[in-house]
């Protein structure tokens, strides 16, 4: 149950149409994170759709793939369930499911190529300890191959999960089952996030 | 460099700081830069800034019995939650920068 109950009933004429639609292309209840973007949609579903529209689909240096690795992985890290359902199957399927569990739990850290294997440790640093990345880890990204760009874009796929998954962990927004998370992942996939 | 993503993030933070609400403008656009605010909301986006796994139940609740609509909630948590990203996004710039400047670590 999400704890704004406004939340959980809804608002709103988009709320009231988009609802029943969304169950019955999930063929579930409403995933409780759909009903969070649905909330007050201009002022928070709406922008980061297209924030996630950009870092996780728009051109860019890292595959599809990749970048939603980087954003299950940070998901694994923050404890959010929910992101890390839906992201971690969406990397999957580019990426094959077994890759990505080893990659995301530390056991194969270049199982997904020596470009991640570089960024990954990057990414779960700036996470924890954002105050503490300095020359010294951008020194071993350059000299893993690394750019600024490509630093700065797997930057952005792990920002918009640490954005998400705050919002998902502070509600208490309910993770999905794996049957939910294989259909938000084909949707996802099917239409990207700008919604 | 551009960086076109930091666009669209900047571009969300602008929205959740600026658009109509009710928790006043100058605080979300604090807390959608990653500052801290003062008091019980300031205590909730403190906890959202660590990760928003250690809020409870009763954390919300609280806030909401003391008078605090469940609007405020949510727009303290989501200016909250973007200035986590923000404040990541300044760490990184700045530090590709001084690199690129070859400053002393």
């Amino acid at each position: 149950m999400i704890r704004l109950p406004v939340i959980e009933r809804g608002r709103g004429l988009r709320s009231w149409v988009l609802r029943p639609v969304v169950s019955l292309v999930f063929g579930t209840p409403i995933p409780d994170f759909v009903k969070v973007l649905l909330y007050r949609h201009t002022f928070f579903g709406k922008p980061v759709g297209r924030y996630g529209q950009t870092v996780l689909r728009g051109p860019g240096r890292w595959s599809v793939g990749e970048r939603e690795l980087f954003g299950g992985l940070i998901s694994l890290h923050n404890l959010c369930r929910y992101c890390a359902g839906v992201h971690c199957e969406i990397a999957g399927r580019y990426l094959s499911a077994p890759t990505v569990h080893d990659v995301a739990h530390g056991r194969d850290p270049a199982g997904a190529g020596a470009r991640v294997a570089a960024i990954v440790p990057f990414l779960r640093r700036l996470s924890e300890q954002p105050d503490r990345i300095d020359a010294g880890d951008v020194a071993s990204l350059h000299s893993a191959g690394l750019d600024d760009e490509d630093i700065l874009e797997a930057v952005h796929a792990a920002l918009l999960l640490e954005i998400c998954n705050r919002v998902v962990n502070t509600l208490g927004v309910q993770p999905m089952n794996a049957t939910q998370n294989r259909r938000a992942a084909s949707f996802l996939m099917r239409h990207g996030y700008d919604l | 460099m551009v960086d076109p993503h930091g666009l669209r993030l900047r571009e969300l933070a602008e929205t959740v700081s600026g658009a109509s609400g009710v928790l006043p403008r100058y605080v979300r656009r604090a807390l959608a830069s990653g500052q801290a605010i003062p008091g019980e909301l300031g205590r909730l986006a403190e906890l959202v800034a660590a990760g928003g796994t250690g809020v409870t139940e009763d954390d919300v609740r609280c806030l909401l019995d003391c008078g605090y609509s469940e609007d405020v909630v949510f727009e303290c948590v989501v200016a909250a939650a973007v200035g986590a990203a923000v404040l990541r996004l300044r760490a990184v710039e700045e530090l590709l920068a001084s690199c690129r400047r070859g400053d002393p670590p």
